[in-house]
């Protein structure tokens, strides 16, 4: 093995050659410098490959040659191997980064560089006390050296208050040393160790003076102002590497300490960090400096991780358990932290809003999404795997507070990074980056490691199936080629998708799983023609379209609830890429990824509270066996009604697919809701023993889906944008589908899967001819629009056929869904429910009428006389379901026979449903009726075609005149459109019902929004900027602690 | 015993320093005079009463067995603080050096000692 005193010597010797080196040549030093570094990370990555072929090995080294007490002893073991690697790989990165600096100041800074990275080696290494303090003072002494190199007053001042706090918490580690010392009679932490607890509250309080002088240096909040204001105004490549080796040096210690600790210290620090970590995050929701948002990010992270390892210690898990998840943390947030103070120097604008100027390289952009995405902890990075297994730990063992901290904490950090992540992509910014080579070799070393780690973490994680790599596989290609023209990129994918979809996905599910194939990834797929009519390369679309079909299909197939969730994760990601695109989706965009992480952790906890299952075998097979809580039930339910926009968390829902692109709009609605369906039916199989139709719990699901139908129908006839129209009519229909799954009934599962399949194909039917509309006339609002019928008849025809069906009048398939749904829910008693899902769907009749009156009949607008047809490619999907809505309405056998098979093979067809021929037979004790689709469609015919052969006939007498012949037309062609008639057009309706629609979820959002920003607003005001304040809080912050403690 | 006290004393008298003057020189000041009580606490622990020096010299009664093996017979304050008290010092010295270089750039750079006048960076 390797010898760790070479590490330490190796860089003495560079730091004292520097001075001579520098003499001869200045590129020679940095050089020597950089070969230091490689060397060192060289000798880590040579431990742990020796480590690994001979894990006995003596990983203990003593200097002098006397074992411990009377040397002092290094370790390099596993972890010690790895983060040396990890650190001095950082160093060089850093090295790199700020080659101008070394350049520019010599001998002096890099000697101060290596002698940092000497003492962030040296403190992972020692097992020894007093030699810890050694290498903190080290470390601390040449960063505070470092940072007087940028000679602002800013710079300087942070300079000083970082000083005086870290001197005062060296002051109270060695008072504690000493101490502890005094009690142990050694400095050899293995030793205090082994003798275990002294029952003697001195020594508890120089145990505790030794930890908290540690962890005043972790930066908690709230006494971390210090540590704030350096990481703002330091130099970014120095704020990197505080931010990632110090930290990391120093949470190694804290780490090593751990075993000394009782109880009620680790709950103390475990608590302490978590504070931090929840109140950090709440604080950077509002900052809009981005150095000041990525030092409160800091402080929260290391509180984090902190709060991970004292809590996990507490739980007495095995050593290696927390190692990896700390680990797992540590090693994202390093590359990501690191990364984006690096990016922070490139981008050198202060301000959050100005990052846009990022999109002048979309190489750094992406690099920058890497690191947000992987901060926040999303898969495949290694913190999502670690903040999983955090919570099922959590779940076992019922620390609930911790759990909620946890999410909570989290949560709000998606909230600001993403917040930042939508600037850099949306913002238009007209300042400069400063890039060079030098500066941009470390983000994107970085982001290239954080991501081919991660893609082989996802790839070798034990259980995890082959399907959860292809949507990354997916975004990964398609994004190396994103720069070809889209109708090759969309030929290429629909070609790929379609074989995956058939060959592959299709043959390894059972029939249910087929539907919901046919639904989500079929939907999809004809969907991306209308992709293809962009001209050009039309970027950002097809890697993540390709993504989130593949994501769709590892959601249906996926057979453990961690493949499901992060099949659920990769899909939100994709979607709301997808979103984002849009031309003013920004806000929108921050608003469903808030709303979606909120569901995610709600499945995370339902997910975690859940038995194991079998792996190898869809959960959709699966569901029907196994047996869930009602509260895992609950909480997942509750993540999955939001991706379905139940009302209530359906706040996010208009906005998101008002302004995500219109083709995109046509996938959200018509497809990524259904994957909303596909959760909740999950949900209810497996609560199917004990929860029947009648039980309280689904009669209020029941509820739940009509009033989002009543709400969104009502909601939608008061819209004048026509995406905002349809947007709440998804929402509508979605509930229609809440109310059939509700009934745990055969008969109710089928109509809301048969409701599904048919949403899906008109809502993408009317959805696709509408961006057709958007496309040609330039605008949503329907009250700008009209006579649209002559100019576009292909969208007219695809609008009529989609509203008759969506409204439920025979006979398309429509007709039959609604018919289902009342029967079912008659069938089951459920008069009211049933009563006020018909009333809904009269007032779809309303917004229908308006959409299609508005738009295509009444006066043509002079303004639109230029418009046309669209393009073929967005007439090709709308053929499709034009074919799709007119099969399964002449032959509803079609359809409702394998809806009824699948269906049965979780509940039972009962006897008194059949079918005979092309008619559904119903005659059970409680209804009688029957249906038959394919005679309806007939007589519907006849009586269609007799009237226009008679119109026809009568047309060829009638005299044709001009638009504005004011003969024919009584109504003047030029007004304002807030005149127009169909500008707010049931305004008398909502004088009665408008009561129902009063923005109630909207006030109660913008109220918790407000409430968390001022919240935020007030805490940040305690860091007045004054540096005696913060040594003040440091010990108030101390003494609290102590208190807290309860040592006598 | 009295060196313990003193060294709490200072420690005390040296946080008050720094939380209560303005000028960030006697902050520093106070840092120092904080670092020295830390140090008068660290020898004191070490310090037994009458015990001699930690060298073997004609102070120490030693005497060795039939192995070999010296045995000391006398009281010897424990050398290991001392020892650590130096590595201290030095490295007290060096924070401290390093606070004044950069009191002193801080006032030519925007003319003020006082630790009021430093707020910008908040919130």
């Amino acid at each position: 093995m390797v010898n760790p005193m070479i590490i330490l010597a190796m860089f003495l010797l560079a730091a004292f050659a520097t001075a001579l080196i520098d003499k001869l040549s200045r590129m020679l030093a940095i050089g020597t410098m950089y070969v230091v570094f490689a060397l060192a990370a060289g000798l880590g990555a040579w431990q742990l490959y020796f480590l690994q072929s001979m894990p006995d090995a003596q990983t203990m080294v003593y200097s002098a040659g006397f074992p411990a007490p009377l040397s002092i002893a290094l370790r390099f073991g596993v972890v010690e191997a790895f983060l040396i690697t990890l650190m001095n790989l950082f160093g060089l990165l850093g090295g790199v980064y700020l080659f101008k600096r070394f350049k520019e100041h010599g001998a002096g800074a890099i000697a101060l560089y290596l002698a940092m990275l000497l003492g962030a080696n040296g403190l992972v290494l020692t097992r020894d006390i007093f030699n810890s303090f050694v290498f903190m003072e080290i470390l601390s002494i040449s960063s505070y050296a470092l940072i007087g190199l940028k000679q602002t007053k800013n710079s300087l001042i942070a300079g000083i208050k970082y000083m005086l706090a870290g001197g005062l918490a060296s002051a109270l580690f060695l008072i504690g040393v000493i101490f502890v010392y005094r009690f142990t009679g050694t400095l050899n932490i293995d030793t205090w160790i082994a003798m275990g607890n002294i029952p003697s509250a001195a020594y508890l309080v120089a145990l505790f003076m030794v930890a908290i002088g540690v962890f005043i240096e972790l930066k908690p909040f709230p006494a971390n102002g210090w540590a704030l204001d350096l990481y703002q105004s330091a130099d970014s490549g120095l704020a990197a590497i505080i931010a990632s080796v110090q930290t990391g040096a120093m949470l190694f210690l804290f780490y090593k300490l751990l075993p000394l600790f009782i109880p009620e210290m680790l709950n103390i620090f475990a608590g302490a960090g978590l504070v931090s970590f929840v109140f950090a995050n709440l604080i950077a929701l509002r900052q809009k400096d981005a150095k000041r948002l990525l030092a409160y990010s800091s402080t929260a992270q290391s509180g984090l991780l902190v709060f991970v390892i004292a809590a996990l210690y507490l739980l007495k898990l095995p050593d290696t358990i927390i190692l990896v998840i700390a680990l797992g943390l540590f090693f994202t947030n390093f590359f990501a932290k690191a990364g984006l103070f690096w990016l922070a120097g490139i981008v050198k604008q202060d301000n959050l809003s100005a990052w846009g100027v990022l999109k002048k390289d979309s190489g750094l952009l992406i690099i920058f999404g890497v690191f947000v995405i992987g901060l926040m902890g999303f898969p495949p990075f290694p913190a999502f795997f670690a903040k999983w297994h955090l919570v099922h730990i959590f779940t076992a063992t019922k620390a609930w507070i911790w759990l909620a901290g946890l999410l909570l904490g989290s949560l709000l950090e998606v909230g600001y990074l993403m917040r930042w992540l939508g600037f850099a992509v949306k913002q238009e910014h007209p300042g400069e980056l400063s890039k060079s080579f030098s500066k941009m070799l470390a983000p994107m070393i970085s982001a290239i490691f954080l991501t081919t780690a991660s893609f082989f973490l996802i790839k070798l994680y034990p259980g995890l199936g082959a399907f959860n790599v292809y949507p990354l596989m997916a975004l990964l290609l398609f994004g190396l080629v994103d720069y070809a023209p889209a109708k090759l990129k969309g030929a290429i994918a629909i070609g790929v998708l379609s074989y995956w979809a058939w060959f592959m996905l299709l043959p390894s599910l059972p029939l249910m799983g087929q539907v919901f194939a046919v639904i989500l990834v079929g939907g999809s797929i004809a969907q991306l023609f209308a992709f293809m009519r962009y001209n050009g390369a039309a970027e950002g679309f097809f890697p993540f379209l390709t993504m989130l079909v593949f994501s769709f299909g590892s959601l249906i197939t996926a057979s453990t609830t961690m493949e499901l969730f992060i099949a659920w994760e990769l899909m939100t990601l994709a979607s709301y890429m997808l979103i984002l695109r849009g031309k003013k989706a920004k806000d929108a965009a921050l608003l469903y990824i808030v709303f979606s992480t909120f569901g995610a952790y709600l499945l995370l906890f339902g997910l975690s509270l859940m038995p194991s299952t079998y792996p190898g075998y869809p959960l959709i097979l699966q569901a029907g066996f196994l047996s869930i809580g009602w509260v895992a039930a609950l909480f997942a339910t509750g993540g999955f009604l939001i991706k379905m926009g139940a009302l209530g968390v359906h706040y996010w829902l208009p906005s998101a697919y008002a302004e995500a692109d219109d083709e995109t709009t046509s996938i959200l609605s018509s497809v990524l809701s259904k994957a909303g369906v596909f959760g909740l039916l999950l949900i209810l199989m497996m609560i199917s023993s004990y929860v029947k139709s009648n039980s309280l719990s689904m009669i209020a699901l029941g509820w739940l889906g009509v009033f989002t139908a009543f709400i969104g129908a009502l909601m939608a006839a008061r819209q004048e944008d026509a995406k905002l129209l349809l947007a709440y009519s998804s929402m509508s229909q979605l509930g229609y589908i809440v109310v059939g799954l509700s009934l745990m009934s055969h008969l109710g599962w089928v109509s809301a899967l048969y409701m599904a399949v048919n949403h899906l194909f008109f809502k993408a039917l009317i959805f696709m001819a509408m961006a057709s509309v958007f496309l040609r006339t330039g605008t949503r609002n329907m009250y700008e629009m009209g006579g649209l019928i002559k100019k576009m008849p292909i969208a007219f025809i695809s609008v009529l056929m989609g509203i008759i069906a969506v409204s439920g009048v025979p006979p398309l398939s429509g007709f039959g869904s609604k018919w289902f749904i009342y029967t079912s829910l008659l069938e089951q008693g459920r008069y009211l429910q049933a009563g006020l899902v018909f009333f809904s769907s009269a007032i779809a009749f309303l917004y229908l009428y308006k959409l299609i009156h508005t738009v295509f009949l009444g006066q043509a607008k002079p303004n639109q006389s230029h418009v046309k047809e669209a393009p073929i490619w967005l007439i090709i999907p709308q053929g499709i379901f034009i074919m799709a809505i007119m099969a399964i309405s002449m032959f509803p056998n079609l359809i409702t026979k394998p809806l009824s098979q699948a269906v049965g093979n979780y509940i039972a067809k009962p006897d008194w449903l059949s079918w005979d021929g092309y008619n559904i037979v119903l005659n059970s004790p409680a209804l009688h009726g029957n249906w038959n689709g394919n005679l309806v469609m007939y007589v519907t015919m006849g009586v269609f075609i007799i009237p226009l052969l008679w119109l026809l006939l009568v047309n060829a007498k009638t005299q044709k005149v001009k638009q504005f012949n004011i003969v024919f037309a009584a109504e003047r062609p030029y007004k304002p459109e807030t005149t127009h008639y169909a500008y707010n057009m049931f305004a008398h309706y909502f004088k009665a019902l408008g009561f129902w629609v009063e923005p109630r979820a909207t006030a109660f959002y913008q109220g918790v929004s407000e409430w968390t920003h001022s919240i935020s607003a007030t805490l940040a005001r305690i860091y007045t900027g004054n540096g005696q304040t913060y040594i003040l809080h440091i010990f108030l912050y101390m003494i609290t602690l102590y208190l807290l403690l309860g040592v006598r | 015993m009295l060196v313990l006290i003193s060294g709490v004393l200072l420690i005390i008298i040296g946080i008050w320093a720094m939380l209560t003057r303005k000028n960030i020189i006697r902050i520093i000041i106070g840092f120092s005079i904080v670092d020295t009580g830390v140090h008068m606490i660290i020898v004191a622990i070490g310090y037994i009463k009458n015990a001699t020096a930690p060298i073997i010299d004609s102070a120490v009664n030693t005497s060795s067995d039939i192995s070999g093996a010296v045995h000391v017979n006398s009281l010897i304050v424990d050398p290991v603080p001392s020892a650590l008290v130096l590595t201290a010092i030095v490295i007290g010295l060096a924070v401290t050096a390093l606070l004044l270089s950069f009191a002193i750039r801080l006032y030519k750079v925007s003319g003020s000692l006082n630790i009021d006048d430093y707020e910008e960076l908040k919130w």
